[in-house]
Order: structure tokens, then C-alpha cells, then sequence
């Protein structure tokens, strides 16, 4: 009997790793190859053509030397900063207007979700025009209550800002997943508060909140290694499309100029190098968040 | 039935054979380009020429319009490069090898000398131009009309060319006189003719040239009509008037400085249009240079290049003798594209058009020796740093002496971390 069901286990083992086979395959020479290779290569100098140089660690140390790194992390960071809170609280925002079980929620669900179906150039484009100066819509309507809008896209200080502030276009999946967070709460805890006489903010800050901290947490962590990986936005946006990083470097965000290294100058070991980076970067702003969490992330427990 | 259908059966396998036989005998070449619609279609006639006189080669011209250059590259890295194919950064790629010097297969006596030299990069012949343009003048004839401003002529100084796109500028009518696009490529020759430059002659730095006297006072003149004469529309404005060209035709900007594409981009609008109905709405003529000086210009010759990879390369090759003697006629007779050969040019008495004459003309003014062509390194450590020094004078960040000296800072510190 015991034999019969240890082969018929090793079996089923032996199939399941079969079924996965291809996408171990599939991980391995797509995804895991390509990341040792770059590792490796980002202690060589190498042109794509060239033989391959060992340079050691001189990548990164021109790297700490190279104002465009300093400036790109800059960019990126300022961005993230912006970026995430933003859509984190848009997010937020829309997922307790939408979540009362009202007639017509899904239509509205499905409008605040379309724009983060559309292809993020399409996008960007769409706001390279609503972001114009003299005939955009933004600065039209801020003529409207007395406000002269910035350059936006052509101005230095204002560039990342208002790529940032596109985020809150595509806040669609933060909605979907905080609107699941609140589904997960039961119904029984608001009720309770009332009946203690908490109000509507009390309600809000001592009970939701709490209690879709992992969702927040979780959210926190995407969206920021998100926004580190920003690329597609700043490549359309940049100086309202006037080039890389425009006007002056401004919008030169990290991807942007790791791409640039690698693409048009085929620094390949550089580039490699700065992705490198990049990952130490997520890395440790994720140990951060994961630290901090203990205290201010509660999970429910029996 | 039967003996038919089996002989019949037999004619076919037969038929097929032969015809494999011969399909076999073909020869395929694969040539790329950035080009799309017309000018691909005109492509495809030229080696229809070279097909008629090779009966067994096949031409199939590819167009990548997204990403040319990193997928050429990578195609080349790869080991599998097109035959035969369209490229402008010669030095680049000749600079690892991966190009095969044309100077001793192609006879290069019937092309533009200019042509020639501007694809030639550490002694050696890469490339047999495909089509070129210098930079003009180009200007909006109804809106001088309209404000009553005289043409300019060829011979025209800085000074001259301010005075008329002041006249020229009306914010009221939302008219400017002239768009200043900062681009470092562009700007290179009235950095020259003012006797500045970019790079010293060994083409070893930036110092003393990118931030003398000389270049100062030219990216001054530039940048002025923007910041202090305000003649030129700012970016947002060209943006929203859907780009330069747009502009300039529907009558809001009389004056541009661009190459011979402002042509492509008319008769995309208006199919059939020569360049003489053309000549009615608008003229070209030389940029004007600083007083007492003699006026340059920038060319942009694309070239047909082999690559040492090359599956085919005596076809590749062959090919190339054929477009150097060819000279461009096919296109040239079309009215699509300049002819690479001054023989060409005068058999159909293009010096007499009214707009192709200003090109062929103003090509011996062409900048004696671009940066460009004197440093594979010079888009990453120096062009940058140019382009970015102008964004600085254009946003008013800060003064043109200033910026252009960071500039050369700049260039210097990447020099230096890269061991050069």
C-alpha cells in the first residue's frame, strides 16, 4: 500500500513539474539568464560588438561620479514622492465613494478604471495637449478661478510634478484593490461603532483605516517599485516630446537614462551597472516599508 | 481519364520543378531604411533599375520606422545585419569594424565631392549618399506680402535677417517672424561662420572653442531672437500649432530654417505638386551670415552602407557601384529627392528650379569639417552637453557664456571618467 502511494505521488510530482516545465524553461532563459548576465556584465565594459572587458567595479565607481546619475535618481525620487501618495489616496478616495451598494456603482467602477486599460502612450500624448501652456485645458481652467498655469512640460520645476499628477489618470487598479479590501470588512465593525456613537470621520480613521492597512501596505510596495521603474511617461512626456530628459535634464528619470546608456550609446556594462543600483534602491526602500509596517500595519486575526 | 490525370499530374510536378529551379536561382537582398510611404515607394523604383540589369537578384526594401538605429545595431551584433542598409552615423559604426570602406570598389568621380567627404570618416569611404539636403532659408511668401516685407535675397547678413523677422513678428495676429529650434547639429554652422566652432582641430575638447568669443556671439544672436526679440514662437506654441511645418504653412510663422523634407512633407499634402507650383507659396534661400563674412550650411546626407556581415557582398557592393553611378536620377527625375550627381543635376536643368537650384547651389557651403564626423564618442560626451547648455539659455536659467562654459565642464568631467 505504501510503495503504491509513494510512486503514485513521485508520478504526480514528476507531472507536475512537467505541466511547469515550460515556464521554468521560460524563467530561466528570459528572465533569470538575462539578470545574472547583466549582473556580470556590469563589471565589464562592453559596446555589444566589442570582446567584453573586465573593468571591475570602475562602472559604478563612474557611476557615483556622473551628475546625470545623481540627477536622474533626483528626478525619480521626486517623482516617487509625488506619485505615490497621490494615487495611493486618489485610490483610496474613489474606492469609498464607489463601494456603497448603490444602482449604477459598476457603471461608474468601470468609468474610473477605463483610462488604465488605454496604452500609456496613447495617454501621455492625450496629456502632452491638456498639459499646453497657452491652448491646454488645465491652464484654461485655471485662467477660469484667477491661477496663470505653469509651462508645465516646458518648465524645469514643473515637469516632473505634472507627470506625476497624470498618475492619478490611471488610478484604477489602487481602486480595484482597495474596494476589495473594504469588501473584506465586515459589516458587523461599523456597525459596532455606530452603536458607540462614533461619527463618520471616527468611523473612517479608527476602523477602515486599520483595518485596510495590508491593503495600503501591499499597495505602498507596487506603487513604489512602480514608480521607481517610471520610463514610459517620461520617454512621450519629456518637455512636452521636445527629447530625452527635456527641457535641460529635468525629466531625465532613472529609466530614461539607464535606456539612453544602454540604447543609444550602447554602454551596456554602464547600464547594467545603474540597474544594479536600481535594485539595491527597491531592495532597500522595501526592507524600510517592510520594517515600518509593524507598526502601523494591522491584520486581523481570530 | 485515368492516363490523363496522371499525366497531367506529371505536367504539374514537372512545371513546378523548373520553376522551383529558377526560383531557386534568385538571389535575395535585404536593404533597410527609415524611410516610409513615399519615400520607400521611390526606394523600391531605384533598385527596380538595378533588378532589370540583375534578373536573378530580388530587392526586398524594409522600412522600421520605430527604433532604427538600436535594431540595426542589435541585428548586427547578432550576426544576422540586412544586406545592405540606410545610415547616417557613419563614425559610429565604422569606428568598431563593422562596415565594410567603399573607396576601392566604388567609383565615386561622378558624386558631389561634398557628398563623398561627408561620409568619410578616418581615411576611408562608408557609404554612397542616398539623397541629401543642406539647410536653408525657407520662407512663407504671403505673410512678407501681407506686411509688406521685400524677399530676402541670397546674400543676406545676421543684421538683415533680424530687421526682417522683426517686421515679420505680429503677436496680435499670432505671426512670428522666425522659429528658433535649439539644435546643436543645426546650429553648427552659423557657429562656423561666425568663426567659431565646437571642437578644437585635434578634436581632443571643447575648451577655447565651444566657449569662445566667437561661439558665444552666435548662440547669442540665436537665442536672442527668441529671449530678447521675441520674434520666435515659443515651443508650447509650435507644439500646439501641430509642429514647425504646420506652422509655417497656415501663415503663422514666416521663417524657418530647415532642409529640403519641408518639400516631402507639401506634396504628402498635396500629391502631384512640383516644386515650381511650390515656388508660388514659398521661397528658400541661403542662411544669412554675420556682416562681412561668407555664409555655411549643414548637410544631411543619408548613405547606403554594407556591413562586413553582409550575407550577399558582392551583390551589397555591386549594388553601391550601381547607386554612385546611378547618381540619384530616378529620384531626381521624379522631383523627389536631390540628385547625388552634379551631371544628374544639370541634365535636368535643376539649377534652374526655383527651390532645388538654392540646394544644389548652397552645397559647396557645406561646414568644411563637422564635429560629427571627427569623434564616434561625440552624441554621448559632447553634442549632449551642447544641446543641454541650450535648453539652460532657452528656459533663462543661465547666460549663454555661462551655460556654454558648463558645458564644457560637462564634456571635460566625461572625458575623464572615461579614461579619454
Amino acid at each position: 500500500m505504501r510503495t503504491r502511494t509513494t510512486s503514485l505521488r513521485r508520478k504526480e510530482e514528476i507531472a507536475g513539474y512537467l505541466f511547469i516545465l515550460p515556464w521554468i524553461i521560460g524563467f530561466a532563459v528570459f528572465t533569470a539568464g538575462p539578470i545574472a548576465f547583466s549582473f556580470f556584465l556590469s563589471f565589464h565594459e562592453w559596446n555589444i560588438f566589442n570582446k567584453m572587458k573586465w573593468i571591475g567595479l570602475k562602472n559604478y565607481a563612474r557611476l557615483f561620479s556622473d551628475p546625470l546619475f545623481y540627477q536622474s535618481l533626483k528626478v525619480t525620487l521626486e517623482y516617487t514622492v509625488i506619485a505615490v501618495p497621490l494615487s495611493l489616496i486618489t485610490g483610496l478616495a474613489l474606492a469609498l465613494l464607489l463601494y456603497p451598494k448603490v444602482k449604477g456603482t459598476s457603471v461608474f467602477r468601470t468609468i474610473f478604471y477605463t483610462p488604465s486599460v488605454l496604452p500609456m502612450v496613447a495617454t501621455a500624448t492625450l496629456w502632452i495637449w491638456i498639459y499646453n501652456p497657452q491652448y491646454g485645458i488645465l491652464n484654461y481652467l485655471l485662467s477660469k478661478i484667477g491661477i496663470k498655469g505653469p509651462d508645465w512640460l516646458y518648465s524645469t520645476e514643473w515637469v516632473v510634478p505634472a507627470i506625476a499628477f497624470m498618475g492619478v489618470w490611471t488610478v484604477g487598479p489602487n481602486m480595484i484593490i482597495y474596494l476589495a479590501g473594504l469588501e473584506d470588512v465586515p459589516q458587523v465593525y461599523w456597525d459596532a461603532a455606530k452603536v458607540d456613537g462614533a461619527n463618520w470621520w471616527q468611523r473612517f480613521r479608527y476602523v477602515t483605516l486599520p483595518l485596510l492597512s495590508p491593503t495600503t501596505f501591499f499597495l505602498l510596495v507596487t506603487n513604489t517599485i512602480g514608480a521607481l521603474q517610471a520610463f514610459t511617461q517620461a520617454y512621450v512626456m519629456g518637455g512636452g516630446g521636445q527629447g530625452f530628459g527635456a527641457p535641460a535634464n529635468a525629466s531625465l528619470f532613472y529609466c530614461l537614462y539607464l535606456y539612453q546608456q544602454g540604447w543609444s550609446w550602447f554602454n551596456m556594462g554602464y547600464a547594467s551597472a545603474m540597474s544594479w543600483i536600481l535594485t539595491l534602491i527597491i531592495f532597500t526602500l522595501t526592507m524600510v516599508i517592510f520594517r515600518t509596517s509593524r507598526s502601523w500595519v494591522f491584520y486581523e486575526r481570530g | 481519364m485515368k492516363p490523363f490525370g496522371r499525366f497531367l499530374l506529371v505536367l504539374i510536378i514537372i512545371a513546378l520543378m523548373i520553376s522551383s529551379l529558377a526560383y531557386a536561382k534568385k538571389v535575395y537582398i535585404r536593404a533597410t531604411t527609415w524611410d516610409i510611404a513615399e519615400g520607400v515607394k521611390w526606394i523600391k523604383e531605384v533598385f527596380k533599375e538595378y533588378e532589370k540589369l540583375h534578373p536573378n537578384v530580388v530587392i526586398n526594401v524594409q522600412s522600421i520606422t520605430q527604433g532604427y538605429s538600436d535594431k540595426l545595431v542589435t541585428s548586427i551584433a547578432g550576426g544576422t545585419p540586412p544586406d545592405i542598409f540606410m545610415w547616417w552615423d557613419y563614425p559610429r559604426l565604422a569606428s568598431l569594424g563593422v562596415l565594410e570602406p567603399l573607396e576601392n570598389v566604388v567609383d565615386f568621380s561622378g558624386v558631389y565631392p561634398t557628398l563623398v567627404k561627408w561620409v568619410t570618416y578616418k581615411g576611408h569611404i562608408w557609404g554612397v549618399a542616398k539623397d541629401w539636403t543642406t539647410r536653408v532659408i525657407w520662407y512663407n511668401k504671403k505673410i512678407f506680402d501681407k506686411y509688406g516685407v521685400p524677399y530676402p535675397k541670397e546674400d543676406w547678413t545676421w543684421e538683415d535677417f533680424l530687421e526682417t523677422a522683426k517686421k515679420l513678428t505680429h503677436p496680435k495676429d499670432g505671426v512670428y517672424g522666425f522659429a528658433v529650434v535649439p539644435d546643436p547639429y543645426a546650429w553648427e554652422a552659423w557657429v562656423k561662420m561666425n568663426g567659431g566652432d565646437y571642437l578644437s582641430p585635434d578634436a581632443k575638447t571643447m575648451k577655447g572653442y565651444l566657449n569662445s568669443k566667437q561661439t558665444i556671439e552666435a548662440i547669442k544672436f540665436l537665442t536672442d531672437l527668441y529671449l530678447v526679440y521675441g520674434v520666435s514662437p515659443s515651443p508650447s506654441v509650435r507644439e500646439a500649432a501641430g509642429g514647425t511645418y504646420a506652422m509655417f504653412e497656415s501663415g503663422k510663422l514666416a521663417m524657418i530654417d530647415s532642409g529640403s523634407w519641408f518639400i516631402g512633407y507639401m506634396k504628402a499634402r498635396n500629391p502631384g505638386i512640383t516644386t515650381k507650383e511650390l515656388a508660388k507659396r514659398f521661397g528658400c534661400t541661403f542662411l544669412p551670415h554675420p556682416k562681412g563674412k561668407e555664409t555655411m550650411t549643414m548637410l544631411h546626407n543619408a548613405a547606403w552602407v554594407v556591413p562586413k556581415k553582409s550575407k550577399h557582398k558582392d551583390i551589397a557592393l555591386d549594388i553601391e557601384k550601381f547607386l554612385a553611378k546611378e547618381g540619384g536620377r530616378v529620384m531626381a527625375k521624379a522631383g523627389w529627392a536631390l540628385p547625388i550627381s552634379d551631371k544628374v543635376a544639370k541634365e535636368l536643368n535643376l539649377y534652374s528650379d526655383p527651390i532645388l537650384g538654392v540646394f544644389l547651389r548652397s552645397l559647396p557651403y557645406s561646414v568644411k569639417d563637422p564635429s560629427f564626423l571627427k569623434r564616434e564618442d561625440w552624441w554621448k560626451n559632447f553634442s549632449k552637453y551642447i544641446g543641454d547648455a541650450f535648453d539652460m539659455i532657452m528656459l533663462k536659467k543661465m547666460t549663454v557664456e555661462q551655460a556654454l562654459n558648463w558645458a564644457v565642464d560637462q564634456s571635460e568631467q566625461a572625458l575623464k571618467r572615461e579614461g579619454k
